[in-house]
């Protein structure tokens, strides 16, 4: 009797693994045999020449409140950057990381606090900067992580979009 | 008769869990810990001394990040060094859920970590006439810049020039600061969090990389392949040691 429920437990096993992990052991098309490669017919002297830079464009975040610029209040954006939490923190668990400056700054401002990084925009545009105490860790290529101890959201002053983010020393 | 009702209780616990298993998975959290379905080269294995730059063509799919961040990207960094935030450095570009953002749909994205830190920017989200079609993914040195390189966004575009039926619309932005030499390139999927995400499969095609002057080849080898299944997939669907335009690297999540 003991022999036979063992038998069905391990029965009911094999099915239960075969019914929950196989559609994740597919695989795709084993390897196949291509056409003979073409060299690349893309102009690649323009390589390394740089382009003009592509503005972030942001995802929408702080509701503008008006029309002119900045088009809500450094208020209004410490509200959002407290109710959306920034995933990299890595302090205590329960712990929120704590605003530590938020106003509004051109983006040569900007700049200048990131140590020379563009933020993409002309000089003069206006940007909300806020900055939060960390620590803050960020994943990079496989088996690489970077701690640093402030944090940063920025947000494109006129639509509100929250365009960059990121640590800071 | 009672045995025989909690042997079967048991075992539909035993079957549930299973199941449920299958549902979650392990790829850490906001720090670190995360899964890769990724194949990544030395410059040695490009037989490059000096590794300038790389190219690639993913076809943007729709992400889904679940509790955290699944990005489809590409990296070219320096392995070994702690020049950058004690940390190494790095340029990364692709296509994300979850990176530099609060939404959950499917964006485009660069970041790079340098001497000035880690940043992510938001380049807005894939068109839908974008997805499925190759959009060239590109990090190159900054010829007569010094610690700077051009990291490009192109949908719609491919290097061998063949025809794509969405209209292109190239993003261009320079890591500057940036000091890395850089000594490994990388390709595929990042997978943070624990559960929820999803990622049809996706592939890397024409991987290529320029020479000192910026001419260049198809990538020839495998690489290593780093792929962490279950929850990620990852493999070569086109060989690239066969006489082909660099391969084809295909990636999925959670399927």
């Amino acid at each position: 009797m003991i022999k036979k429920q063992i038998a069905f437990v391990a029965i009911y096993l094999m099915v239960g693994a075969w019914l929950g992990c196989s559609r994740q052991q597919q695989h795709g098309p084993g390897p196949q045999s291509a056409a003979p490669g073409k060299p690349p017919a893309m102009d690649v002297s323009r390589l390394g020449k740089g382009s003009r830079a592509t503005v972030p464009v942001g995802s929408a975040a702080i509701k503008p409140a008006s029309q002119s610029v900045p088009s809500f209040t450094v208020e209004a954006a410490r509200e959002y950057v407290m109710a959306h939490s920034f995933p990299a923190f890595a302090g205590s668990k329960g712990q929120k990381p704590a605003i530590t400056r938020a106003e509004f700054l051109t983006s040569k401002q900007v700049t200048e606090i990131l140590r020379g990084a563009s933020t993409g925009f002309a000089d003069d545009q206006l940007l909300c900067y806020v900055e939060l105490k960390g620590p803050f860790t960020f994943s990079g290529p496989p088996n690489t992580t970077v701690t640093y101890p402030r944090g940063i959201m920025i947000f494109h002053a006129a639509t509100g979009n929250f365009v960059m983010s990121g640590g800071i020393p | 008769m009672l045995h025989r009702k909690l042997f079967v209780a048991i075992a539909g616990l035993i079957l549930f869990l299973s199941m449920s298993s299958c549902a979650t998975y392990s790829c850490g959290g906001p720090s670190g810990g995360h899964c890769y379905a990724t194949v990544s080269w030395g410059k040695g294995d490009l037989q490059e001394t000096d590794l300038r730059g790389f190219i690639t063509v993913v076809t943007p799919v729709q992400l889904n990040k679940g509790n955290l961040v699944i990005n489809d990207e590409l990296w070219l960094y320096q392995q070994g060094t702690n020049t950058c935030g004690l940390g190494a450095c790095w340029a990364e570009v692709g296509v994300t859920s979850g990176a530099c953002s609060t939404g959950t749909d499917t964006r485009y994205f660069w970041a790079d970590n340098t001497s000035s830190g880690f940043l992510c920017r938001d380049l807005g989200p894939v068109q839908p006439q974008e997805f499925g079609q190759p959009t060239m993914l590109v990090i190159a040195r900054l010829i007569n810049q010094a610690n700077a390189f051009e990291v490009d966004v192109e949908p719609c575009a491919r290097i061998d020039g063949g025809t794509v039926s969405c209209p292109q619309r190239p993003m261009s932005a320079n890591s500057t600061g940036n000091p890395m030499q850089p000594n490994v390139v990388t390709i595929g999927t990042e997978l943070g969090g624990s559960s929820g995400a999803n990622a049809p499969p996706a592939t890397f095609t024409e991987n290529w990389h320029p020479d000192h002057f910026f001419a260049g080849a198809w990538v020839t080898t495998t690489g290593s392949p780093q792929v962490q299944t279950p929850p990620l997939q990852g493999s070569w669907t086109v060989n690239p040691s066969v006489q082909t335009e660099g391969g084809t690297w295909t990636t999925s999540c959670c399927q």
